[in-house]
Parts: structure tokens; sequence; C-alpha cells
């Protein structure tokens, strides 16, 4: 008798969402990133399985984005660096999905027009490439595209075709040594994306086209560029430059209307305003994947000094307006700000008080 | 061949043969607990609580057919292939049945522990999944949203992104 009742119960309930959790981890490991999300809007079963961490570890090893097992990554990830990313001034860690899975969890949207891919700071993918012919694949995007500047093609994320795109590459013509060289640092904003060289060759495009606005030869081999804030998102107004070079000498430089985009080449101020000490901030790791992971970024070496007192000893950092957040391979994690040299928080409250303090 | 009989869940003897039954490592495990090598007229049936007779007819056919593949590989999520594999086409063709029937076998496929098995039919329900809205899905597997209005906006805004323009 007993058998029958659960004989009842069995057929008239077992459904998608009652299958057994093995099942539902089988099932949802054979799926992509797109129909992933579309099952997780089914209901709260499948949203739970669909929303599985490793889920997208895997998602995001198999299409050659950064894993996310950067150190301190996740914690990095905090409330003010979501809303940073969304900002488009740096993205949180690797692709866009995850920087906006990683939102999610914070209970933050993505805005469509944000920056997802990140500014190309944060994380590199060598994936697949041998050691004598690396190619940073930078991933950028804005406006639901994509520059992947390792396939010259752009993607678009709204609906996940690849479009054969000018590659934001540098004129052979204007290299020092006449061959095409490989990128090596990238950043973009809204309106321009900023490519340099091991060469020296800093060039500014125009973000939607793909288009070359200016180039300028500098004479120190560059490994990191980031978009300064100041007046990017207003029309018409100028943002700043930051270039770290790997000497250790850092430029900072004015794009005077880089917001409107509309200038021609020849009328860009491309103005080398100051030099400065620079602390270039780079750590290269292999993770147990046998990705390479490069994260570059710089602080300037005085702030870094003025604010810790002591010389700098993180792996990594970030510079946000107005406050500078560091991080360790151990996994700690601290923050300051930059107007009144307060620490504000350090470890694993850190994002929580660094977005208090914001 | 010796046999081996079970009991299903709708009071059903099913006798099955004891080395295509080994490929359940349920029942691999209960037959060398249980010490049973040949059949007996008079030994009682191993019940098994989960799974219908229909499914176990099934799962046997389904072992049968694959009882000289290799063992599938240990369980990395990270060596995955690039692109999901196909269905050969004897399991498509094998899996081609209503969809409780399907959930039923995946039901007893995790029940008894027939890894290849469960892996197979997954993928076939993951299949019917591919490229289909949430709407779409509900509909194709008659479910009910659970989510309360706070939450499905939540949901929605979240993907928001990403849908189509």
């Amino acid at each position: 008798q007993t058998n029958v009742t659960f004989k009842e119960h069995l057929t008239s309930h077992i459904g998608l969402c009652e299958l057994p959790q093995p099942a539902l981890d089988l099932l949802t490991r054979q799926l992509d990133w797109r129909d992933l999300l579309s099952l997780g809007r089914v209901c709260r079963r499948l949203r739970a399985a669909a929303s599985r961490d490793s889920l997208w570890f895997a998602i995001c090893a198999r299409r050659g984005w950064t894993k996310f097992g950067l150190p301190g990554a996740e914690s990095l990830l905090s409330p003010a660096d979501a809303d940073a990313a969304s900002e488009g001034r740096f993205g949180g860690c690797s692709s866009g999905v995850l920087l906006a899975r990683r939102q999610f969890f914070l209970g933050r949207r993505v805005p469509r027009r944000s920056c997802f891919g990140a500014g190309g700071r944060w994380c590199f993918s060598r994936q697949g490439y041998k050691a004598n012919t690396l190619r940073p694949g930078f991933v950028s995007c804005h406006d639901s595209f994509a520059f992947a500047t390792r396939r010259y093609l752009k993607k678009s994320w709204s609906t996940g075709r690849y479009l054969v795109s000018p590659p934001l590459r540098p004129p052979k013509s204007a290299n020092p040594s006449g061959c095409d060289s490989a990128i090596s640092a990238f950043a973009c904003n809204s309106s321009v994306a900023v490519t340099g060289t091991g060469e020296g060759l800093l060039c500014v495009w125009h973000c939607r086209r793909a288009q070359l606005m200016a180039l300028r030869l500098m004479d120190d081999p560059i490994c990191s560029i980031c978009i300064g804030s100041a007046g990017s998102g207003s029309s018409g107004g100028s943002c700043f430059v930051y270039i770290g070079c790997d000497n250790g000498i850092a430029y900072e430089m004015e794009l005077t209307g880089a917001a409107s985009c509309d200038k021609a080449a020849s009328e860009w101020n491309l103005q080398q305003l100051t030099v400065r000490r620079c602390f270039r901030c780079c750590s290269e790791f292999d993770s147990e994947g046998g990705l390479e992971v490069q994260l570059l970024c710089f602080v300037r070496c005085e702030d870094f000094l003025q604010l810790s007192g002591s010389e700098p000893s993180p792996d990594a950092s970030l510079l946000q307006s107005n406050m500078l957040i560091a991080y360790t391979s151990s996994g700690s994690l601290s923050s300051w700000r930059l107007d009144t040299g307060a620490r504000i928080g350090a470890c694993l409250s850190a994002g929580q008080s660094a977005g208090g303090g914001d | 061949m010796p046999g081996i009989k079970l009991l299903t869940v709708d009071n059903e003897i099913v006798e099955v043969d004891a080395d295509t039954a080994k490929q359940s490592l349920l029942l691999r495990s209960m037959l060398h607990d249980l010490g049973v090598t040949e059949i007996d007229d008079d030994e009682e049936a191993i019940s098994l609580p989960h799974v219908t007779a229909a499914a176990l007819r099934k799962a046997m056919a389904w072992c049968a057919h694959h009882k000289d593949d290799p063992p599938p590989p240990e369980d990395d999520e990270n060596a995955r292939d690039l692109q999901p594999q196909q269905l050969s086409s004897w399991d498509a063709e094998f899996l081609r049945m209503d969809q409780s029937a399907l959930f039923e076998l995946i039901q007893a496929a995790n029940y008894l522990d027939i890894r290849g098995l469960l892996d197979t039919a997954c993928k076939a329900v993951a299949d019917a999944i591919r490229g289909r809205s949430p709407e779409e899905i509900r509909k194709a597997f008659n479910i009910r949203c659970d989510f309360t209005p706070q939450e499905e906006e939540q949901v929605r805004r979240e993907t928001e992104w990403c849908e189509e323009k």
C-alpha cells in the first residue's frame, strides 16, 4: 500500500524542478551562460541550480575568460568597486558576465550602458597562446560591444554574435621596428579606447568606430594604462590618461574633448603634463587551470607613501577617485581615503567599510 | 547468465541479468553485500523504493547496450570539452520518450547510480532547454513560476543587460 502511494507521489510530482540534485548538476553543466541565465529565471530551484559558482568558473575557463581565482578578486568586488565598475572606471575582475554575476550577489544591477569588460586592467587571459607568441587578449566592451584585440573581433554581448571589426591594432608605419607589435596595455571609457605597446606606441581610438584618432610615440615601454574619471562623464570635458611604463615612469596626459569624440585627430591635444615616479603593480601567476593571469595597475608612489607610510608591497591596488584599495597575495585587503589619508578598513571588512566611506 | 529479482516501487518484480545490473553501482554493492551469485527461486526480490518498473527496464536496456563502454571519466568540471558532447544516435533514439518517462529514468539512474545513463539522459534534457527563453522553458516543462513579484523583478533586472535590444 505504501508503495502505491509513493508511486503516485513519484509520478505526479516529478518534473524538471524535482529532479535529484546530481541530475540538475549534470544538466546545468551542459549549458552555456546564456541558457543558464534563462534557466535561472524559471523558478527558485532552477535559479539555485544555475547559479552555482563552480558552473561559472568552468564557463570562464572554457571560454578563455580569466578565471576568478585571482587572489582577493572576490573581496575586491565590494559595493564600492561595483559602483566604480558600473561607471566604467575600472572593471571588476574579468569578463563582463562574471563581473555582472558578482554584482548580482551584491544585489546590484549592471546598467546596460556600462563597461562590463573592464577596461582591460584586471584580467587578461592568455589561454591558448604559446610563450613566444604572447598577445594578451584584452577584452573590453562598451555599449554592448566588446573589442577583443587578440582576435580582432567585435562581439555583441546582446546578440552573442561576433562581427569582424577594425582591429585596435597599432599601425605598422608608426612603429619603430616597423613590425606589428602586440598591444601591451589597454583601457577604455565610454568614448575612447587607449592602447599602448611594449615599444612605447600610444594610440587613442574612437571607441565605437574602432578608428585611430591619435597616436604618440613615447620613450618607454608602456605596461599599464588607465583612464581617469575627471570630466570623462560630461560631454566636451577632458579626461586624464595615466600611463605606466616598465621602467617605473608614469605619464599623466590630458585628452581634451575626449567625451565628445567628434574631433579630428589633428585637433587632439595630447599633452604630457606631468612625469612622476610611479609604482607599477604587476602580478603574474599561474593558476591551477594553467591559465596565466596578468594583473596590471599602478598607483602613484607618493600617494601610497603618504598614505601607508611604507613602500608599497601589495600585489595589486586600485585607485578610485577618492580611495585606494590594495590587497596582497596573502589575502589581506586595505583601503585608504585619498583626501584624508585615513585608513578605512582592512581585511575582509574593507569592502563594506569602503562602501560606507564612499 | 544468472539473474536477480528486483521489486520496483509499483510492486512489480523484474528479473534482470546480474552482469548487466552490476553497471549500477548500487546494485553491484548490494549484490556484493548479499553475496548473491546465482538465482534462487525462493530468494526474496531486492526492493527498489525509487524506481518504477518501466524505468528499470529502460535502464537495464541501456546498460545492456553500453556494457562494453569504458567507465565514465572522473568528475572534473574544468576539464570539460569546449563544446557540449553530442548524443550518439543510438542514445538519441533510446531517449525518445515522453517527458515524465525521461524524468523517471533520470530518477532511477540517479538512485541506481548508473553514471553513464544519468549523464546521457541529462544531456537530452539540456538539449531541450538550450536556446529557450524562461517562459518557453516553463511552458515546455510545465513549471510554475514560484518567484514573488519582488523576486521576479530582481531576477528580471539582473538579466536585463543581456537581453536582445
